[in-house]
């Protein structure tokens, strides 16, 4: 009796050291994975694109033609315009913005330094709902802060003419870009730092005795070490730029006019407003294609550097 | 190529006191090296001279020119540092030719100057290499090119052969030594290896803890150490110490420990012209120190306690009153262990040394 106690206990024993034991543990989030994420994913972007469909009725296959309705489609060029307009304003000026902030803070006293770093990072955990809605107001022309400090602080209502910031055809693009910066600036800043920190003082302490000044140091010594993050950097911020929406569905829902369209909000609408979901899947596919490739096209100038 | 000098330089890092009042007087195109042991302050003095810290007190002269207050790229030095500190996404051309930029030489200059140097360190083939192609001796030799590129005035290396294996180190001891002669500037070298302190300099400065101990010739640190710290960091096996008293009369002495009793016979100059009594440690070689197995005339009774033998001679480990003393021996003796020796002190190699202030005893 006791001799098959000891049989059980060896089996069970083995049954946990068997190899596909791990991969009964994943299960739940892979299926997770699989059916929620990638398999729609993989049907709008290969099926529902070739199909007409309206939630409702059966699709129906009809080839290329939702490409070719979108590529003729007057707002989709627009949207497409105003995207790139975005990414190139968001990287372009939030990429600078946490390299210098970075470089300021690196060097910093320690303990001013962390709540510095902090402070910068606090936009971040916020929800982008909330932000969006708190600068609604920020930007609001007759109520908002920017407004106040600008025209009434500063004293320059006489002077220029009241912006109108996410009201105006010219300025909802930049203003966006704004917030957005604002939002992103502190998590990015924070990847330098840690970018910075990895590279070894006596880089610096040689290039003083050359005889290397700020800039050359910055130029021959700085910027090429932190290559890596700085792709790295780009490329999330790129991707993150392509993916714009919940800031133009909260503040402006493409507006004024379609000054504010993006890719992202023209899937949304074709989509879920006008129901055509072929249409919004074939948007999608354009979408991914256009990040993958920036993306690669990031990748491959680093590794040549 | 100027002097270096360095007048009561004082140096701490928060509660910690890395250099102590150190002057130093380093002549035109001198070799000198700062030794000690780890966190002596060695480091310090040299990122001192750099301009890299900045001294607390004291002055620091290059040539003539008193230098505390100018930046590094003014006082005509370079530095080798351990590690090399070659930039890693630059070619060893690139690399080379970094300095030179820095100080906007022009072009053509700039092309001569990076040849000249990489002839002169044999590195021509490797110039359109990356740091992480070349192996540790090549490394070091193109750090060396870095520093020399700029015709420097002084010559800084801060432990530049510490990371190279041990035959490659001895072989570029020889190169860095004969290169510094070859262009004799003057260079002031940090190590910890006291064998290569000794095999390069022309003066060494001893420091401990902040503090210099001696400076002075290789020949004179060994035999004549400045104190019982310097007589037993130089020198390997290290020196041996017993404590004693010695007692001086007219061309002679007697020197008596807990163990044993030496009569002097006036060998020793520092047993000469005064009379007296004094508290003493004896300090003595272990290549000093003669074995015997018969008994001898003023030998110490001794206890053999371990041999090591290293091949052309064995270290041999003996017992006297509990303290354990090494000697060095030919190849040749035969060890018993446990056995009974008799030992003797080559009385002219004999140093003593204060008991209480543990410098070197005059009397």
């Amino acid at each position: 009796m006791k001799k098959l106690d000891v049989f059980r206990k060896l089996e069970v024993e083995k049954l946990l050291y068997k190899w596909y034991l791990p991969y009964f543990f994943i299960i739940p989030c892979i299926s997770w994975f699989v059916f929620v994420r990638t398999v729609p994913i993989a049907q709008s972007l290969f099926y529902y694109s070739f199909y007409q469909w309206d939630f409702l009725t059966p699709p129906k296959y009809v080839g290329l033609m939702n490409f070719k309705e979108i590529f003729n489609s007057e707002l989709f060029r627009t949207a497409l315009i105003n995207t790139c307009y975005y990414a190139l304003g968001y990287v372009g000026l939030g990429l600078p913005l946490a390299l210098i902030l970075a470089l300021l803070i690196n060097r910093m006293f320690k303990p001013l330094k962390v709540s510095l770093q902090t402070m910068y990072f606090f936009p971040t955990i916020v929800s982008s709902v909330a932000i969006a809605i708190v600068w609604r107001w920020i930007f609001d022309p007759n109520f908002g802060l920017l407004n106040w400090i600008i025209l009434d602080i500063l004293g320059l209502r006489a002077f220029v003419p009241t912006p109108k910031w996410i009201f105006d055809f010219n300025t909802v693009i930049p203003s966006i870009v704004l917030m957005s910066v604002w939002n992103t600036v502190g998590s990015n800043m924070v990847i330098f730092v840690a970018g910075l920190q990895t590279i070894p003082e006596v880089y610096y302490e040689t290039a003083k005795v050359d005889g290397a000044g700020r800039w050359l140091t910055f130029r021959s010594i700085t910027l090429p070490s932190i290559r890596f993050t700085t792709t790295f950097i780009m490329v999330m911020m790129t991707i993150g730029a392509f993916q714009v929406f919940d800031q133009i569905y909260v503040m402006t829902e493409g507006g004024p006019g379609t000054s504010s369209y993006t890719l992202t909000f023209l899937i949304y609408q074709s989509a879920f407003r006008f129901l055509r979901v072929g249409e919004a899947a074939a948007v999608s596919l354009v979408l991914l294609s256009i990040v993958v490739a920036l993306s690669i096209i990031q990748l491959k100038c680093t590794r040549q550097l | 190529m100027p002097k270096v000098t360095l007048q009561h330089v004082s140096k701490s890092f928060r509660n910690v006191k890395a250099v102590i009042n150190l002057s130093l007087d380093i002549k035109d195109e001198e070799f000198v090296t700062l030794l000690g042991p780890s966190g002596c302050g060695k480091t310090t003095t040299l990122r001192i001279i750099a301009g890299l810290e900045s001294p607390d007190e004291g002055q620091i002269y290059i040539g003539d020119k008193l230098v505390n207050d100018l930046p590094p790229k003014d006082r005509n030095i370079a530095m080798v540092f351990q590690n090399y500190a070659l930039y890693p996404h630059m070619s060893v051309r690139e690399n080379l030719a970094f300095p030179l930029k820095a100080t906007k030489t022009i072009k053509g200059e700039i092309e001569k100057r990076v040849k000249s140097v990489s002839d002169l360190l044999g590195i021509e083939d490797l110039l359109e290499r990356y740091p992480r192609q070349l192996s540790g001796g090549q490394q070091q030799r193109v750090a060396l090119g870095r520093a020399l590129v700029r015709e420097p005035e002084v010559f800084l290396l801060d432990e530049p052969l510490s990371n190279l294996d041990a035959k490659l180190r001895i072989y570029m001891r020889t190169e860095v030594k004969k290169l510094q002669r070859s262009i004799g500037i003057t260079t002031i070298y940090v190590t910890h290896d006291q064998v290569e302190a000794m095999s390069m300099s022309d003066r060494i400065a001893v420091l401990n803890e902040g503090k210099l101990q001696q400076f002075d010739s290789p020949q004179r640190l060994y035999f004549q150490p400045a104190n019982m710290w310097v007589g037993g960091f130089i020198g390997s096996p290290p020196m041996n110490f017993l404590e004693g008293t010695l007692h001086i009369e007219d061309g002679g002495g007697l020197l008596e420990t807990d163990y044993f009793t030496l009569e002097l016979l006036g060998k020793n100059d520092l047993a000469e012209g005064s009379k007296g009594s004094f508290d003493i440690f004896l300090g003595v070689r272990p290549e000093d120190i003669i074995i015997s197995r018969k008994k001898v005339p003023n030998f110490a009774e001794a206890k053999v306690y371990m041999a090591e033998p290293l091949g052309a001679e064995t270290i041999v480990d003996f017992e006297i009153g509990g303290n354990v003393l090494k000697a060095k021996s030919d190849s040749s003796f035969d060890v018993d262990v446990g056995g009974k020796i008799y030992v003797g002190f080559k009385e002219e190699k004999i140093h003593f040394f204060d008991k209480n202030t543990k410098e070197r005893f005059v009397v």
